[in-house]
Parts: C-alpha cells; structure tokens; sequence
C-alpha cells in the first residue's frame, strides 16, 4: 500500500489564498482530488476529517458529492485546452454547471449569467458561441476560469492553472485570479511546481515533499527565511538575480520510494544533513513562529542555519 | 430593439453555419455524387405514391395488364417493360425503391440508437456492466444473420417490418463496439473530469458530453447499416422468404429467377441489380462525405475566425 498524502493537515479562512508547492508525484494533486472527492476508485481516504464549513467532506455519499461540486468548491484544471468539450459551444458549456446546480431557473437568467463570467474573465461577448478549437490557449484557460466559477463556489482549487502557458499569458491568468477572488471573497488553494507563481498569488504556503508537508508558513517566513533542508533546496533550484547566499543548488536526486520508506525522515535519503537519527526516528513539527513550522529535527534545522 | 438585432444576428448566424456546412458537403465529389443519386432515388420512392392514380392497371403488386400474357420488353405503354404475368416493371421499380428507403433507413436507425446507447452505457460504465453488455454483443455479432432470418422466414410468413426489426436486432453489437472504444478514450479526456467537477451526474456526461462526441461517427456507422440492412434484405428476398405480399427489388429477381427470365429478359433482370448496387453505394459515399461536415475537428480552421 501506498500512502500518497499523509500526516496533511491545513486550514484556510474565507477569501485567502493557499499554495501548495512541491515536485512531481509529491501528492499535490491528491490533495486537490480528496476535497473534489475525485480520487480513483482504487484510493481511499483511511483516517482523518475534512471539514468545510462544518460539514464533514469524508462521510458524503455520491449524490450529495454531486451536488456540492462545482457549487461549493470547484476546480481549474492543469490542462486547459483539453478540459473543454471539443464539440460543444463554449457557452453552453458554461451554462450546463449553472444548469445542473440551478435546474429551477430561466434560460435567460442563465445565458445572462453566463455573460457576467465572461465579461469578469475578459472575454468579449461575440466570442460567447464559438467552438473550444477557435479560442487561444489563454482565452481556453479564461473560459475555464468562467466555468469555475459560474455557481460563485466558496473554494476553488487552481491546479497548475497556469502550465503550458507563456509567460505574458501567464501574468494575466494569475491577474484575473486574483482580481476575482477579491471580487467574489473566494478562497484559492493554489497548486503548482512554479514557486513564481505561488510566491506571486498565495499569502500562505505549503511546500510538500513525498506526500507529506514539510514547511509550512506564510509567504515571507518560506521565502526569506526557508528552515526545512527541502526547502532550502527547491528554493536553491530556483534561479534569480539576486541569488540566495546561503543557498546551494542541489544536485538532482531521485525522490523517494513510498512503499519502501516506513521509519524516519522521507527526505533523509536527499538531505544534506546525514545525521543517524534522521534514519531512525520520524522528525516532529518544529514550530519557529505562530505561523512558521518545519517538519524536521530541531538540531537539524539549527544546524543548517548556522552553516 | 437592440435586442432584436441580436436575435436576428444570431439568426443569421446559424443559417451562416448551415450554409458553411453545405459547402464544405457539396465540395466533396463523393457527397455530390451521393447526394445526386439519391435525390433520383427518392424521386422514384416518392413517384410510387402516385402510381395508384393512373388506375389498378399499374398496381406493382395485382396491376396485370390484360393485354399481355408473357414478358415483353420496353415499350410506350411499359417503360421497362412487363413480367411473365403482365405487371409494368418501371412500376415495380418504384415501388421497390420506396421499400429499399424505408428497409434500409429504419433498419439502420434503431440499429445505431441501440448500437451507441449500450456502446456508451457500457463504455462509461465499464467493469461488470461493461463485461455482460460487450459478451451479449459478441453473441449476436456471431450468429449469421442471414441464415437466421431464413429459417424464421421459413418457419413463419415475416411482415416485412418484422424483418426490418430483426435486421436491427442482428446489426448493433459492431456499432457499439466502436461506440465503446470510443467511449473509452473519451471517458479519460480532461473535460469529463471537468464536468464530474461541475457536479455533472454520469447521465448526463454520457448523453450531454460523450453523445456529441460519438455522433459523427453514429451518424457514419448509420449510413454503412443503411447499406447492408438493404442488402440483407434483398437477399432475403430474392431466395425467396422475403414479406411475399410486398414488391422490392430482390422479389423482383427472385421473380425473375423463378420464373426462367434470368437470361431472357435483360430489361428485367439488370434495373434492380443496378438499383441496389447504386443506392447502397451512393448511401456509403454519403456517410463519408457526412463525417467531414459533423466533425468540427476536420473543419478548416478558417471557418470560425
């Protein structure tokens, strides 16, 4: 058995903003599939609670699952240009999510609905009744975001929202995210590789390694001062200007094996640090501020800071 | 007034979409080709109609006319001729091509409503829905339609709309065969998952996001079952257990066959041969040239721009 997200714990308020940050196959998607209660039919939620709103996520059935996507959380897919239906109308499409979750209203109040998304997403009315393949890849992204957010949900999760986009496009999406999560007080979790990206839109972070979260702090204390070894190496990867001093860039190791790994620390076998407990002995939550903490040794981190 | 401005653009908009449609169709030599033969064919199918009109004499059925007690060949009165009992061929022609439209097109539409419904069904579904549904399929996909109808046929006098439901019947497993795997491929495309995120229940993803997406290739398995449902039936005919009270083109051959005109009468034996191979093929280049204009995928990219 593989535990592909474990010991995960976070909570977000009303109209803030979440990133997760983390390399390939590190669980964050998971993470994003368990709150849309989408994972695959051979994974399962086995111990613990989501709670939005007070409602407990874990014990819903199908039918209620369905009528709470899409409504009160939804989701922006990674991969816009396919997350629309080729042969279907753009706008239609955005109507359907309105219809499903508001079967009772008129089809004008609907296509007036409709139209209030895309003007908040920019896109111009004429282009309302086109075919998915006659948009841009960021007008596609765009209409997504319109659908996303067509039944006004009070969490959207933004997967990778912004990959396979070019820069400039890039700058936009994340614009209108925000411009709309200011204007409809929505909270976004926000998933991505790209710590530019995260950095830019998300006031608290989490950086996920192997499943597990192992820094989690606001933007400022991950950034400016990172503490768990992990972090300061995906940092270190990340190429600026005005480099980090005290950072090194690391060389690529393999990530580790979930089924493989049960005792100790799951970034030991990458960790600068080699220290014998590390192996041994799973590392507890180090708290370095009200809001900072780091999944690790406390010599540990104290270690590296002195380095 | 704003308003209606919009609406009567919008209005112009779909008529601006139909007639783009009808061009890229109609550039299409097979489409025009198809689209010409069959027009010919319905002429003659609707021409039937009005047969009765010019009085009980050209009956395609119990016309005989009294004058004639063998075959005779082309002249004024009979176009194409008469048969060893005095009935007008053309007459029967036309009847024939009326009964070949209504084989043909109803065979095929419940053989492809059924064929895509259960393709889908069992597509999405997968597992043991998908496992029961697709060995069913298997079944009647390898039991010999032909013989099987022959020998209900011989056993009981088939109506001929008892054999077109049994065509039907015999002709869905192929297409929901390819309904299924296409089905498959679509089922782990980004926007289903999209629309299960939307709250959309599996109803409505196969009937609202999968139908449209399978109904190019529907609407081409339709016009290949259009084909062979006519071709099953003039077989059936022409050995003899077709709906004996209903003129087609295969009866006609059996007529003539049976009755000793096979290389007598060429003015009998080659229209109907020449009509079924003319209609089945014009119906095949028509599903060709369709699957162009349903498929916005192969459309130019010009169009919506």
């Amino acid at each position: 058995m593989v535990k592909a997200v474990n010991n995960i714990s976070f909570s977000i308020d009303q109209g803030c903003s979440l990133g997760f940050v983390g390399e390939s196959g590190c669980g964050k998607t998971t993470i994003g599939m368990t709150l849309m209660g989408l994972l695959p039919e051979n994974a399962s939620i086995l111990k613990g609670d989501i709670i939005f709103n007070d409602k407990n996520l874990t014990r819903f059935n199908d039918e209620k699952w369905r009528a709470f996507r899409g409504k009160e959380i939804s989701m922006i897919f990674q991969a816009a240009m396919n997350a629309l239906n080729p042969v279907i109308r753009v706008d239609e499409q955005i109507a359907e999510v309105i219809q499903i979750h508001n079967p009772q209203m008129s089809n004008a109040d609907v296509s007036n609905q409709v139209k209030k998304m895309f003007s908040l997403v920019e896109i111009p009315e004429d282009r309302l009744r086109d075919f998915p393949h006659q948009y841009s890849g960021g007008m596609k992204q765009r209409a997504i975001i319109a659908m996303a957010l067509a039944c006004a949900p009070k969490l959207i999760i933004a997967d990778e929202p912004t990959t396979a986009l070019d820069v400039i496009v890039q700058d936009q999406i994340l614009k209108e995210i925000k411009k709309v999560q200011k204007a409809l007080n929505t909270s976004v979790i926000f998933i991505s590789h790209d710590i530019a990206v995260v950095a830019d839109v998300c006031k608290d972070i989490c950086v996920m390694y192997g499943g597990q979260i192992v820094e989690k702090g606001t933007r400022e204390e991950v950034f400016k001062y990172p503490r768990h070894p992990y972090t300061r190496a995906l940092l270190g990867s990340y190429l600026t200007l005005d480099s980090y001093d005290d950072i090194t860039v690391p060389e690529i190791r393999e990530a580790p094996d979930l089924i493989t790994i049960t005792r100790g620390c799951s970034f030991s076998t990458n960790c600068n640090c080699k220290s014998q407990k590390c192996q041994s002995q799973t590392p507890g939550w180090v708290n370095l501020s009200s809001t900072h903490q780091a999944l690790c040794f406390e010599e540990v981190i104290h270690k590296e800071k002195n380095d | 007034m704003k308003k209606m401005e919009k609406e009567s653009k919008n209005k112009n908009h779909s008529i601006e979409r139909f007639t783009k449609a009808w061009a890229i169709f109609i550039k299409n030599p097979m489409g025009k080709t198809a689209l010409i033969i069959l027009s010919v064919f319905m002429l003659m199918a609707i021409a039937s109609f009005f047969v009765p009109f010019l009085g009980p004499v050209y009956h395609p059925m119990t016309g005989t006319d009294p004058n004639i007690t063998y075959s005779t060949g082309p002249s004024l009165q009979h176009w194409l001729g008469t048969d060893f009992i005095g009935r007008d061929l053309f007459v029967q022609l036309l009847e024939g091509a009326k009964v070949a439209f209504i084989v043909g097109l109803s065979c095929a539409f419940i053989s492809v409503v059924l064929g895509t419904a259960i393709g889908m069904i069992s597509g999405y579904a997968g597992g043991i829905v998908d496992t029961v549904l697709m060995r069913v399929a298997d079944i009647f996909m390898v039991l010999p339609s032909l013989v099987i109808l022959l020998i209900l046929a011989s056993l009981w006098e088939l109506s001929i709309w008892v054999i077109i439901f049994i065509i039907a019947i015999m002709r869905w497993p192929s297409v929901s065969r390819i309904i299924r795997s296409q089905t498959l491929s679509l089922k782990s495309r980004p926007f289903i998952e999209a629309s299960k995120v939307a709250g959309a229940s599996d109803l409505r993803i196969i009937f609202k996001h999968i139908m449209p997406n399978v109904l190019p290739l529907a609407f081409l398995y339709m016009t290949f079952r259009v084909t062979s449902a006519i071709l099953v039936e003039a077989a059936l005919s022409f050995l003899g257990f077709g709906d004996p009270g209903q003129v087609s083109w295969g009866m006609m051959l059996q007529w003539v066959w049976s009755s000793g005109h096979m290389f007598q009468a060429p003015y009998w034996l080659l229209p109907p041969g020449i009509c079924i191979s003319l209609l089945t093929l014009s119906f095949y280049m028509l599903g060709r040239a369709m699957d162009e204009v349903l498929d916005p995928r192969l459309r130019k990219e010009e169009e919506g721009a």
